[in-house]
């Protein structure tokens, strides 16, 4: 282990011990001091459980807010899967908070039409229905055929009204919030989330207003991809770590929150400007191709955990990509080019088809820069090819790589059934899996 | 890696809500105070105690569809039934109707001793009809703790 990560371990057990006290902040002020005479163990249990699910979704905006330190130690895709995850835990929490008043105390929680209940009551529902949405909007996003854009406004909207109403809703009841004090930090913590949406949706947009960038060149790439080049417009840009990525705006305020992630591909030892390389795959990147130099662009990062920079014992690498997951494996490999890097590395890259390969000839000159093998995987080659053929499957890997050299460290990067299927690959030939690295982003 | 680590957060984290939930839960449910609500089955007895009481079958009747329709139960529960924080069962033997009156509309002592929200709250049954207002309070002084 060296000085960097024996920093960054207890950094990221601090955050997490932060992050579950501000989950358990609101139970904990609840039985500290007076206590309202108890309603039964069902009845109290439920109202609790109501105040922990309601503090997990009024936190989930946190998470999402990008703080770079907070994520820095996790990488940021393990957060936002995080957040998925905590948002059924905390669904389900308000849900059982629900169902034991619906079944042990009917007639307390009274009439569920609208028109027959107090508005406290009928704001709970409804926060309880909008939850609901969020959720299986949000998992289910690509079957119910949301587009990106609109759904992300929809779930920021519909997130913010259903903690608000949930607010209410408890303001309404008003039982456990009597006191004053009890009232007054309450008020404090709903505020810290009314703070992190002002500063998600308002502070953030604006700084990067003012940190502009300029599209310089669109490169067309093999495979119906492209690479642009961004520079800074009066600053000096971001210094960012090979394999990270960033939200970019292209042809949009970031106030819009029209915003996608793409890995950097250029060298991170190339002062200012940033090179995405970006494939048509989806809504927005089927444009990329009409981006014409000129154009502005605003980019938030950088963010994620997928790098070698975090890693400098490292005694080598193996590079493991599909497609257009190259991009962050080539910024990897031109800033370690660049930097001189002696390690050994074996690049494993699997495509289509050979005309398909990405930055062919680029790897080709890096064969002479580092200490660097490749295999190419080719999964529909022409009858003459003399390298691999199929997918990226256990057996293709055995051949791609003979011998598992088990204290490198693995960067995976491609679609998530590659991701998969190479991790197990790699773990059944004896490499720990601290030592496979991967992002959890899907790459359509 | 990560991923494990965050699933295994996420269920932490989800714990520790339970259980803080379940610890509140005994806290505020621990000794049974001196003056124990009564538990729904000498509840069932109300009925018992209604017939016995000299108020007219009517009255009573109104009282009820009062109660009802002011919503009592979500903070009130008799016999179970409604909101078990503050049980009315045997309201009628520890307060006469005077006082059942100042509790139901946040006046006199009940002012002095109700948190002042609820006193507000309470303050809107200070408009209802007198007759609703003393069908309710017949209704209430039927509710007797049974001997």
């Amino acid at each position: 282990m060296n000085a960097a990560t024996a920093v960054r371990r207890p950094q990221g057990a601090l955050w997490i011990a932060l992050y579950i006290a501000l989950v358990a902040f609101p139970l904990v002020i609840l039985l500290l001091g007076g206590m309202p005479k108890g309603g039964g163990y069902w009845w109290d249990f439920s109202m609790a459980l109501g105040f922990g699910g309601l503090a997990i979704m009024g936190l989930q905006s946190i998470l999402t807010a990008r703080f770079r330190r907070a994520t820095a130690p996790f990488g940021m895709d393990i957060i936002y899967y995080f957040h998925r995850w905590i948002a059924v835990g905390g669904f389900l929490l308000i849900v059982a908070h629900y169902v034991i008043l619906r079944v042990g105390y009917a007639g307390a929680i009274g009439p569920l039409s609208p028109l027959a209940a107090p508005w406290h009551m009928t704001a709970g529902r409804i926060a309880l229905v909008l939850f609901g949405v969020l959720i299986v909007s949000s998992l289910w996003r690509k079957a119910f055929r949301l587009e990106y854009d609109g759904w992300r406004i929809g779930h920021a909207i519909m997130a913010v009204a259903a903690v608000v109403l949930s607010i209410v809703h408890i303001q309404g009841v008003g039982h456990y919030t009597q006191e004053p004090w009890k009232g007054t930090l309450w008020g404090a913590y709903a505020a810290l989330w009314v703070l992190v949406v002002v500063y998600v949706r308002l502070a953030r947009p604006w700084s990067l207003l003012r940190r502009p960038y300029r599209v310089s060149e669109v490169r067309k790439e093999r495979g119906r991809t492209w690479t642009l080049t961004l520079r800074p417009e009066g600053h000096d840009g971001i210094q960012f770590q090979p394999g990270q990525f960033a939200w970019l705006s292209l042809r949009a305020s970031p106030f819009r929150a029209k915003e996608h992630p793409f890995s950097f591909s250029g060298s991170a030892a190339e002062a200012g400007t940033l090179r995405f390389t970006i494939k048509e795959l989806g809504d927005f990147t089927r444009t990329i191709g009409t981006v014409k130099p000129g154009e502005r662009a605003y980019v938030d990062g950088p963010h994620g955990a997928f790098t070698p920079d975090r890693h400098p014992d490292a005694p080598g690498f193996v590079f493991i990509a599909g497609g257009v997951g190259m991009a962050p494996i080539m910024s990897m490999l031109r800033t370690l080019a660049d930097r001189g890097d002696p390690r050994p590395m074996l690049l494993v890259f699997g495509n289509r088809q050979w005309e398909d390969v990405l930055f062919r000839e680029e790897i080709d000159d890096l064969r002479g820069r580092l200490q660097l093998k490749v295999a190419y995987v080719l999964e529909e080659p022409s009858p003459e090819w003399p390298g691999l053929r199929g997918l990226l499957t256990e057996e293709v890997l055995r051949e791609a790589i003979p011998t598992v050299d088990t204290g490198r460290l693995y960067f995976v990067c491609g679609p998530k059934p590659m991701t998969d299927s190479v991790q197990r690959a790699l773990r059944n030939r004896g490499v720990p899996l601290s030592r496979i690295h991967f992002e959890l982003f899907e790459m359509a | 890696m990560r991923e494990r680590i965050g699933k295994a957060i996420c269920v932490l984290t989800i714990g520790v809500v339970v259980a803080l939930s379940l610890l509140f839960a005994s806290a505020h449910n621990l000794p049974p105070p001196e003056n124990t609500p009564l538990p729904p089955e000498t509840g069932a007895s109300i009925a018992g105690a209604a017939a016995s009481a000299a108020t007219a079958p009517l009255d009573l009747a109104k009282g009820k569809s009062v109660y009802a329709a002011q919503k009592c139960s979500s903070c009130h529960s008799i016999a179970g039934d409604g909101n078990p924080r503050y049980p009315l069962n045997s309201v009628g033997s520890h307060l006469n109707r005077e006082d059942l009156l100042a509790w139901t509309t946040g006046t006199g002592a009940a002012a002095e001793i109700l948190p002042p929200g609820i006193v507000k709250r309470k303050q809107r049954y200070r408009s209802l009809p007198q007759d609703d207002l003393d069908a309710l309070v017949s209704y209430l002084s039927t509710l007797k703790a049974s001997k």
